[in-house]
């Protein structure tokens, strides 16, 4: 039977449950499509932050200001003697810290808290891991302002080596996401995730150099902390400012090392769990 | 599995959601490594959907019906993709765009702008799209005087105007519809309407969700009825609605297969109709009344006194109808979510198909009169009150351009014209039936003025109606009546019903 041969009209996309791209890729993308998404995020995340309280956006750099004003004070008397511009050695270990911590708490808990929103509409579940990280980022960019004052004022000697920590904080930033991600998916199924976490950030903590200098540890207990990855990620952040030297390559290569890892493995767990979490929340 | 099929917008294959919740709360890590170890993990499956198998083509209008629980919802959630399906396969050809529970993503400390920009980021849309569209939308809420406010200061119908303007902002290829068309007045609503109808020209297929069969049956050309998560019906809209509509009421004892049959249920007892003008009264309630040309479609009226009490409503109940149904006085059950049950109305309608959706361009409202029995008051304030017998009669006249009434206990409550754009190009019979079916009865009859008749028809919903609903006294008159012809008849009959009793 002659049949007139109809085309269907072009179609934009197709959702096909049985023919899918592997999960990585399909997030990736659409991530890149929700990519207005996660900058509103990060924009609100700023915005109710900061839109009632009186000092906006100068208590970001207050806060940890304040934080090495008070370790400054407490600890000043105790390691003077080996710790050149102590201030700015706290404060600089403090930013990178709190870049991490504060990314990777808030990716658990928007997450966590998603549930009334991925409950009803489709978006992508890793858009709040990457608006956590983007807004301690933000975060962290402000609070390098007073970082470089402080350093000026104390003395600090400013060399061309600061141009190598945009690729530090990159470092940073791609461990965090990593970390984030990994949380995020275990917080979907563990309720008391969060607070573990919590506990477990403050013990990570104390094990990083941030308010010592790793000097103090004894030799044969050095290398204990030195399987923290956090300690050449914030050695690469703190060293071109603080010493005005580029750090060795092997703390490239190990911080960036750690970062791909954290990052990849965090996006393969996260991705090949995404497809269960509205289910869960 | 199937192949895909091109001419499907929407494929299901075998679909099956299943939720997996563990026996005993397990609230943290350590209590979960302990018991997997200890292998007293237990889970229990709560399956919400399960073997759904289906399929929509493209520009249709398609129907999810069921009680509440059944898995509706569920199902719009996989088909938007919130849930990944357990098992089985889910096509979407095409942009897909949720009305689900509209505000659901509007952060209330933010303005109404912001909130626009961010629903709109929320549907996948870039800000350049947002910036073109941001105009027309406010436009559409008819917010433009309250775009800066916080959202937590407005009311719900202007959450619920803003969510509709911005998730249809951009014409969808997929629309998904749950329940949303309650929202925001009577006159929004019809906006909503226009807009989906808009989009349905435009080759949009739109899948509606909803537990009110009047909904589905006037929108959707085909259904499907859920029940606890399995498909229990799948088809031509009639059908699933009857079989839905089973569910509620039980079916009559005896389908009628044959005229003949049809004929001899029909109680012989017809009245003899007046030469010209004048009334004449119903004697036999229960009992359907020919098409004949008792009544025509040119002029007439029909009143009756009715009571109503608290019973669950029925199903519909043609008190006269023409035909092809254009002109309709019934009474019917109808799903109110404001109220959140069921009641039913009574109303008379000004011609046109129930298949609105089809054939319905432009803006106007659907020709009826309508009052909700349980609802109190009627909208002109008469009120209406249970167990107390009211006088509802209806008057038409002047067809084409004429105007159906209908007034309750004298008073008038509503008035529409005939709107000729239902008349899908259809010929317009002469003969009106009148009458309430009796419960055994399942057809239509068709007969011409010599009393022959013609055809029976089976699956119409037209049935008596028992539930909480008395009629007495029903009369009819060849003429439209005016306003002043009816309060006498009201006042009249008050009077002779007072001596009655």
């Amino acid at each position: 039977m002659a049949e007139m041969n109809v085309k269907p009209p072009t179609i934009s996309e197709i959702y096909d449950t049985l023919r899918r791209k592997p999960a990585v890729v399909e997030e990736t993308l659409a991530v890149y499509r929700y990519r207005e998404l996660i900058r509103q995020f990060v924009v609100r995340n700023l915005k109710t932050r900061y839109k009632r309280s009186l000092l906006g956006i100068v208590w970001t750099m207050l806060n940890p200001l304040l934080t090495m004003i008070v370790l400054t004070l407490v600890f000043s008397n105790i390691f003077r003697f080996s710790v050149e511009n102590y201030p700015v050695y706290i404060l600089s270990g403090l930013t990178a810290w709190n870049f991490f911590s504060s990314a990777t708490n808030t990716a658990m808990g928007e997450m966590v808290w998603s549930g009334s929103l991925l409950s009803r509409i489709y978006v992508p579940k890793s858009v709040f891991a990457i608006s956590a990280v983007g807004t301690s980022l933000v975060n962290l960019l402000i609070a390098l302002i007073p970082l470089l004052i402080i350093s000026i004022i104390l003395g600090v000697k400013i060399t061309p080596a600061v141009l190598v920590m945009p690729v530090a904080v990159l470092f940073l930033v791609m461990f965090a996401l990593g970390i984030g991600l990994l949380l995020s998916a275990a917080a979907v199924y563990f309720a008391d995730m969060i607070p573990v976490y919590e506990v477990f950030l403050m013990l990570w903590m104390y094990a990083t150099p941030i308010i010592y200098p790793i000097e103090i540890i004894p030799e044969n207990l050095t290398w204990i902390f030195k399987l923290n990855p956090m300690y050449y990620l914030l050695t690469l952040f703190r060293e071109p400012l603080y010493n005005g030297v580029i750090p060795d390559p092997s703390y490239w290569l190990i911080g960036g090392g750690c970062a791909c890892v954290a990052l990849t493995l965090g996006a393969l767990v996260f991705t090949a769990r995404a497809q269960e979490y509205a289910y869960r929340i | 599995m199937s192949d895909i099929n091109h001419n499907s917008v929407i494929q299901f294959d075998s679909v099956a959601v299943r939720y997996r919740l563990p026996q005993e709360r397990v609230s943290g890590i350590k209590e979960y490594a302990i018991r997997k170890l200890q292998r007293r993990l237990v889970y229990r499956d709560f399956w919400a959907l399960q073997e759904i198998s289906f399929d929509v083509k493209l520009g249709e209008v398609f129907g999810i019906v069921g009680q509440n629980g059944a898995g509706k919802s569920t199902l719009l959630k996989v088909m938007a993709r919130v849930l990944y399906p357990t098992q089985g396969r889910v096509i979407m050809r095409g942009k897909v765009a949720p009305l689900l529970e509209l505000g659901g993503g509007f952060h209330p400390e933010l303005t109404g702008r912001e909130n626009i920009y961010l629903n709109m980021a929320l549907l996948g849309h870039s800000r350049q799209t947002t910036d073109e569209l941001f105009d027309s939308i406010i436009d559409f809420a008819e917010l433009a005087n309250f775009i800066e406010a916080p959202i937590r200061t407005y009311s719900t119908g202007m959450t619920a105007r803003l969510g509709f303007a911005v998730a249809s902002g951009i014409r969808p290829e997929i629309l998904l519809v749950d329940e949303v068309l309650s929202v925001g007045d009577s006159r929004f609503q019809q906006k909503c309407l226009d807009r989906m109808y808009e989009f349905q020209n435009q080759g949009t297929t739109i899948v509606i969700v909803s537990h009110s069969m009047a909904t589905i049956e006037t929108f959707c050309s085909r259904a499907l009825w859920l029940d606890k998560g399995r498909i229990q019906a799948l088809g031509d809209v009639n059908d699933v609605i009857q079989l839905y509509g089973q569910l509620m009421n039980p079916p009559p004892a005896e389908p009628v297969k044959t005229a003949e049959e049809a004929v001899s249920i029909i109680p012989r007892r017809l009245p003899a109709p007046p030469e010209r003008g004048g009334s004449f009264a119903i004697s036999e309630i229960g009992g359907i009344y020919p098409v004949q040309k008792i009544l025509d479609v040119n002029q007439g009226t029909i009143s009756f006194w009715m009571r109503f009490g608290d019973e669950q409503p029925g199903q519909f109940a043609a008190v006269t109808h023409s035909d092809d149904s254009r002109y309709v006085i019934y009474i019917a059950p109808y799903y109110s979510p404001h109220l959140g049950r069921h009641v039913r109305q009574i109303a008379v309608r000004a011609g046109g198909n129930r298949r609105v959706f089809d054939t319905f361009y432009g803006t106007s409202e659907f020709p009826e009169v309508y009052v909700l029995l349980d609802g109190g008051t009627s909208k002109h304030g008469i009120s209406l009150a249970k167990g107390q017998w009211h006088l509802i009669a209806a008057t038409w006249d002047g067809y084409p351009t004429g105007m159906v009434r209908l007034y309750i206990n004298g008073q008038l409550e509503g008035e529409k014209a005939y709107d000729p754009r239902y008349d899908q190009g259809n010929a317009l019979t002469q003969w009106i039936a009148t009458g309430f079916r009796p419960g055994e009865w399942s057809g239509e009859l068709v007969m011409h003025e010599d009393g022959s008749v013609v055809d029976a028809r089976p699956a119409s919903n037209l049935a008596i109606t028992e539930s909480g609903v008395e009629i007495r006294d029903v009369r009819l008159n060849r003429q439209s009546l005016s306003d002043a012809e009816i309060q006498s008849l009201m006042a009249r009959e008050t009077r002779q019903a007072n001596e009655d009793l």
